[in-house]
């Protein structure tokens, strides 16, 4: 940057005002908290259920595999991972298109925390007004006391909200004694740090930052809405010209519409913006201007709904459509990946085999002339039962199997590997690599099979 | 820098090559353990956690010094050779 250059620059910013959020209460006030009960409860709470005398949800990462009540998943099985992530994806869109950022004001993390942040920073500071006061005027005493208070809890917090983290990877039972004795392994240690840390900065300093310029959501979501998208919206027509008046006054004598320009939406907005000058990216769709906004229209006898959920067009021509095409669209896309991603979740193969050639020993003459190939055999059974398997080969006709370990027996969600040796009559051999055919069947279920290829080697 | 203040830099320096970071840790560790990586480094094989942190650790470092040069190459190139502008 050039010289005498940044001056001019830096005034094009304004600098992060601090945004104190007033409290507000109504019908979304109390779905957000409904919101944020449930899902905060579900957070903390899932990972000390129990299922079958283990964990219910435990992402074992050492044993490399996830237990989601009594269900195994396996890297194996990564590919409906990533349907359900797409699922996701595609759920946000139509909602979206629907009735906007739904996610973003009732169940986005930030959100979450940010709401509870903000409760314990109420409790200990007081309301809107005596935030404002103890940041600009407060003695330093009364502040470090309130504010160290605040922090405090709030590091707390953040505490028990990483150590629940890590608990959803660690066996949380075991990793709370751990803790009690301050004998965590370093790397839990830190994780536990680490997303405690991340908690207490985004919900306590970030704020409506992390909304603004680290959510991608935010940036995209004008993509998926439309005329036709409920969204958040002052209504101009009825509430311009704004201005104050006294209640028993007729607007209409004064020349007023129904904004009696309180600014109080504009103090209850988490994000510090005013839904009067139309929808913009930072609205994070959290209706609390529309509880406030109805609470006053309360009490000046108007009617409620000055700002409210409505669409573009029933603004400017009263009609409005719900469902469209891009919302039809969204639908059936959402239907379809979901049912896909069941189908190949119920019919998804139990049993996975892995089969390598002994490479130290290409192969071996036997004393009959016969060929020797060595194998090693790894069978992996998903299955939530114990399952005995059958091994045959196919692809070389006079290939004969000979097991060296018993019976290919494999415990639930369990891997075992056996050796195994192909003899083959040298007479039948014609070429000097033969790809061969394993088939691998379960005895007790017809269901449950697979095939493998390997190669057989001779001279 | 580019226009666009400086937290704004910061965050998309940091945030974004921690996702990716993430996304590829995800890929990676689904096919392979990372026991294995553990092993190659001479590091203890028992203690898996450090595989995947390490590698998160990695993969987040080269994000970040990815981003870094793009950022470098999207500052805008100047034509002028007036110095007084």
């Amino acid at each position: 940057m050039k010289q005498g250059e940044p001056t001019l620059r830096q005034e094009l910013y304004a600098k992060r005002q601090k945004i104190y959020p007033r409290q507000v209460s109504g019908m979304f006030a109390s779905l957000r908290i409904l919101a944020v009960a449930i899902l905060l409860g579900l957070y903390y709470g899932l990972p000390w259920l129990r299922w079958d005398g283990q964990q219910a949800v435990l992402f074992d990462l050492p044993a490399r595999q996830f237990h989601i009540f009594g269900l195994t998943l396996w890297p194996q099985d990564f590919i409906y991972l990533s349907g359900l992530l797409i699922i996701a994806a595609l759920s946000l869109f139509f909602f979206t298109a629907l009735a906007g950022r739904l996610w973003c004001g009732f169940a986005c993390p930030q959100t979450v925390w940010t709401e509870v942040f903000l409760w314990i920073e109420r409790l200990i500071e007081g309301e809107r007004y005596k935030r404002m006061k103890l940041d600009n005027k407060g003695a330093m005493k009364q502040k470090i006391i309130l504010k160290g208070l605040k922090h405090g809890i709030w590091i707390l917090f953040s505490a028990w909200t990483g150590f629940t983290f890590v608990g959803y990877f660690t066996p949380i039972i075991e990793l709370g004694a751990k803790l009690l004795s301050f004998s965590t392994g370093p790397w839990e240690t830190f994780w536990i740090i680490f997303y405690g840390f991340a908690t207490y900065g985004n919900a306590g300093w970030m704020r409506e930052q992390v909304c603004i310029y680290m959510c991608p959501y935010a940036r995209f979501q004008s993509a998926m809405i439309d005329n036709d998208t409920l969204v958040i919206s002052y209504d101009k027509n009825r509430g311009d010209p704004r201005g104050a008046r006294r209640r028993r006054d007729d607007p209409g004598e004064l020349g007023l519409g129904d904004c009696i320009d309180c600014q109080l939406c504009v103090q209850v907005c988490p994000t510090g913006i005013d839904i009067r000058h139309g929808l913009q990216y930072q609205c994070i769709g959290c209706a609390a201007c529309i509880d406030v906004c109805n609470d006053i229209m309360d009490k000046m006898k108007y009617a409620k709904g000055l700002i409210r959920y409505t669409t573009e067009n029933t603004l400017l021509s009263g009609k409005s459509h719900l469902l469209r095409p891009r919302v039809i669209i969204y639908a059936l896309i959402l239907c379809f990946a979901t049912g896909l991603l069941i189908h190949g979740f119920t019919t998804r193969n139990t049993v996975e085999l892995d089969i390598s050639r002994d490479r130290n020993v290409l192969y071996r003459e036997l004393a009959n002339g016969d060929i020797e190939n060595h194998y090693s055999l790894k069978i992996l059974n998903k299955d939530r039962n114990q399952h005995q398997y059958q091994l045959s080969v196919a692809g070389l006709e006079s290939a004969n199997l000979k097991l060296d370990d018993g019976p290919l027996l494999v415990a639930a969600a369990a891997v075992n590997t056996f050796q195994l040796r192909v003899i083959a009559k040298a007479s039948s051999l014609h070429s000097s690599v033969h790809t061969i055919q394993f088939h691998l069947q379960a005895l007790d279920d017809n269901s449950i099979f697979i095939v493998s290829d390997a190669k057989f080697v001779n001279p | 820098m580019l226009g666009i203040p400086l937290r704004q830099v910061i965050i998309a320096l940091i945030w974004s090559s921690f996702l990716s970071a993430g996304i590829a840790c995800g890929l990676i560790f689904a096919w392979i353990d990372p026991t294995v990586l553990l092993d190659q480094f001479g590091l203890d094989p028992d203690n898996s956690l450090s595989g995947y942190s390490l590698a998160f650790f990695f993969f987040w470092f080269i994000g970040i010094a990815n981003v870094s040069i793009c950022l470098f190459f999207l500052r805008p190139v100047t034509h002028s050779t007036d110095k007084e502008r």
